[in-house]
């Protein structure tokens, strides 16, 4: 450009000044929009209407069918209000609902406090955890390795999701407020059991699981259970599409439909299968890839703060082999594709 | 001669009317033109699903009105994050020996880490389109709105929320972490910090955090601010190739979910930069005179090793680009 300038100026040099002013000009006003990266590639076009599923989900049965259908089941309504606050959050990226109970809530918290604690990896406050991570039973990466998550399903390494907030609100065995109202889950599962992988891949024993789980129990006697609110934010990667983690590894409940095509429609929809999500050490359950699980309760927010405290306060106190830890934390951060050079 | 006339005639009448045309050099207040797209009514709801009421309407009115040129964006955090803020300034001033204008505050501890991320340019390294390494720079990178309510219906940075609930994304452990790695660098006893919590918490309310507007005074709108930041996604993706300026000065309303700044010890956490930054707390003068005098009082008779002080003011000198003199 100065090049160009001194050589304008040389032929033209009774009207350069006015040039000098539109040069002046130009850069300073006029090209106040400007790229920021070089080199950086352009971005694919990326656009859809989004529809809360829930909302399409009521639209087909109505309200006062579903309310009734839950009222049948035992259920009271009295937690609408949290709902319909839940459900008018979700977003584009939204998968689905999974509800369980306080114990999983437990489970899910004891597992993020190792890692936190023991491990000193950062673990997002947006995402928990549904099985614990570098199990070798989740070591596939999606489900065309799985096989048929319908006829070879088996819910260690499956979490089951509903679409719609109150999706089949007619069947409790797969009803996430259903799980939510009663503090259920499908299968009785024992998580003290659960955590031995956990606890041994670092050298710590059963008694230490008891001491944490006899701690942590007592504070949800009476409690209704949970509600997990899972997002896949593959786009916030701009050169991917949406849902690129989760349709590989979401069975949509209708053959080989992607979740994608059912979620992305703006049509009332009855969402009459529920989603199975694989379990993958790789993608959804690796802390830095793109799933975002929020986790939403009635019980007091002091009791919680307490329960968090008293909790984190006795896993600090366990003394695992440092060996063993160097050693799971390398495994977690090459499962996770995290280059630990970084911190 | 007459080739010289119409050169002269067509330059000036593209002169008048850039003038007159260029839309671009007008700067927009961007939570007015927030308003303009998204109802309060609509905003009131949204925040309620996250536990977060309206309650400080009337001081985000009286912040939004202050809004001008040089404006860069918001940031809302928890009252633990300003005392760590206070904490760094006044080691700053009181142990190393350097002056802060009141009007800035240090967004992080300068020099305390290896800087991953030097410039815009560095960016493409960590978010590129086939791998996600941004959780190694996410430390350095300093997350804002551009208007004030911006991302009060999706997921994301929300100022208003952190300021509302008292509310850190970081979280407190964190910054405690990082002033005692500091405090032991320079030889300063690391139960200072504790102790300096421990005032904030006895004199401070903590029903509410405090809120962070941004400006950048360079001579140039936006040199500054253009050199440092860019449109991003909440995971630090870049959400779009073009530099703040342009919607400061752009008629339209689409902000990006928020602006990402990068904070370079050089810099962004430069006392000496063109950032200005003013910070609402909604807190009576008296109360914030006297949880300063005393976490300055603490820190001011504070032992500390002067063998560590001297080479980490000297550090900062040359990166500042400032004498002793200069400083004092």
């Amino acid at each position: 450009m100065l090049i160009l300038f001194f050589c304008f100026k040389k032929l033209f040099r009774k009207i350069s000044k006015y040039f000098s002013v539109l040069l002046v000009l130009l850069f300073t006003g006029n090209l106040n929009a400007k790229e920021i990266f070089t080199q950086y590639p352009e971005f694919p076009e990326r656009s859809y209407v989004y529809r809360f599923s829930t909302e399409r989900y009521i639209e087909i049965y109505g309200w006062d069918q579903i309310s009734s259908g839950l009222k049948s089941m035992g259920l009271s309504m009295v937690h609408r209000n949290l709902f319909d606050r839940i459900w008018h959050r979700e977003e584009k990226g939204f998968v689905g609902y999974h509800g369980s109970t306080q114990c999983f809530r437990v489970y899910q918290d004891i597992i993020r406090m190792i890692l936190e604690e023991h491990l000193s990896l950062d673990i997002r406050k947006d995402f928990h955890f549904f099985r614990i991570p570098g199990d070798p039973q989740f070591s596939l990466d999606d489900l065309s390795e799985y096989g048929s998550y319908i006829y070879d399903y088996s819910p260690t390494h499956f979490v089951s999701l509903n679409y719609a907030l109150y999706g089949n609100f007619h069947c409790c065995g797969c009803c996430s407020y259903y799980y939510f109202s009663e503090n259920d889950s499908c299968l009785s599962i024992d998580f003290r059991e659960k955590l031995v992988f956990l606890f041994e891949k670092i050298g710590l024993t059963q008694h230490e699981i008891d001491k944490a789980f006899d701690l942590a129990e007592h504070y949800f006697f009476d409690e209704k259970g949970i509600i997990l609110q899972v997002f896949d934010l593959s786009h916030y990667n701009p050169w991917q599409s949406y849902y690129a983690l989760s349709d590989p590894r979401c069975g949509s409940g209708l053959g080989t439909t992607r979740i994608s095509e059912l979620i992305q429609g703006i049509e009332s929809s009855s969402f009459t299968s529920e989603m199975r999500m694989l379990m993958t050490n790789r993608h959804t359950l690796n802390p830095y890839a793109s799933l975002v699980i929020r986790r939403y309760d009635v019980v007091e927010p002091a009791k919680i703060l307490e329960y968090e405290q008293a909790l984190r306060e006795c896993i600090r106190g366990f003394v695992p082999d440092s060996f063993k830890v160097q050693n799971y934390r390398k495994e977690l951060l090459e499962l996770w594709g995290v280059d630990d050079g970084g911190f | 001669m007459v080739v010289s006339r119409m050169m002269r005639a067509f330059l000036l009448l593209l002169g008048v009317l850039s003038f007159c045309f260029g839309e671009q050099e007008l700067f927009h207040n961007p939570t007015e033109r927030f308003l303009e797209e998204h109802t309060i009514e609509d905003i009131k709801y949204h925040l309620r699903l996250d536990g977060v009421t309206l309650e400080y309407k009337t001081l985000f009115d009286k912040i939004i009105l202050s809004e001008c040129e040089g404006l860069m964006g918001y940031h809302g955090d928890s009252r633990e994050y300003r005392i760590y803020q206070d904490l760094i300034k006044i080691v700053i001033e009181e142990v190393v020996g350097i002056s802060v204008p009141k009007d800035f505050h240090f967004l992080a501890i300068p020099a305390l880490k290896e800087e991953k991320l030097g410039s815009l340019q560095d960016i493409p390294t960590f978010f590129s389109p086939e791998r996600n390494l941004g959780y190694r720079v996410s430390e350095q990178l300093f997350p804002i709105n551009m208007a004030l309510y911006g991302n009060y219906n999706s997921l994301g940075f929300n100022s208003v929320k952190n300021f509302t609930l008292n509310f850190s994304s970081k979280g407190s452990e964190k910054f405690i972490c990082d002033l005692k790695s500091w405090f032991c660098q320079l030889g300063l006893n690391d139960t200072l910090v504790d102790e300096a919590y421990a005032i904030g918490a006895s004199l401070l309310p903590d029903d509410r955090g405090i809120l962070l507007q941004l400006f950048d005074v360079s001579s140039v709108s936006y040199e500054f601010a253009d050199r440092l930041s860019y449109p991003a996604y909440p995971n630090g993706y870049p959400y779009a190739n073009k530099n703040m300026a342009s919607y400061h000065y752009e008629p339209v309303a689409v902000f990006p979910p928020e602006i990402a700044l990068i904070m370079t010890s050089r810099e962004l956490l430069s006392p000496f930069s063109p950032l200005v930054i003013k910070r609402y707390d909604k807190l009576q003068p008296s109360v914030v005179k006297k949880y300063e005098t005393a976490l300055r009082d603490g820190i001011r008779i504070a032992e500390r090793d002067d063998e560590k002080v001297k080479p980490y003011r000297q550090k900062l000198l040359d990166m500042w680009d400032r004498s002793q003199g200069e400083v004092e």
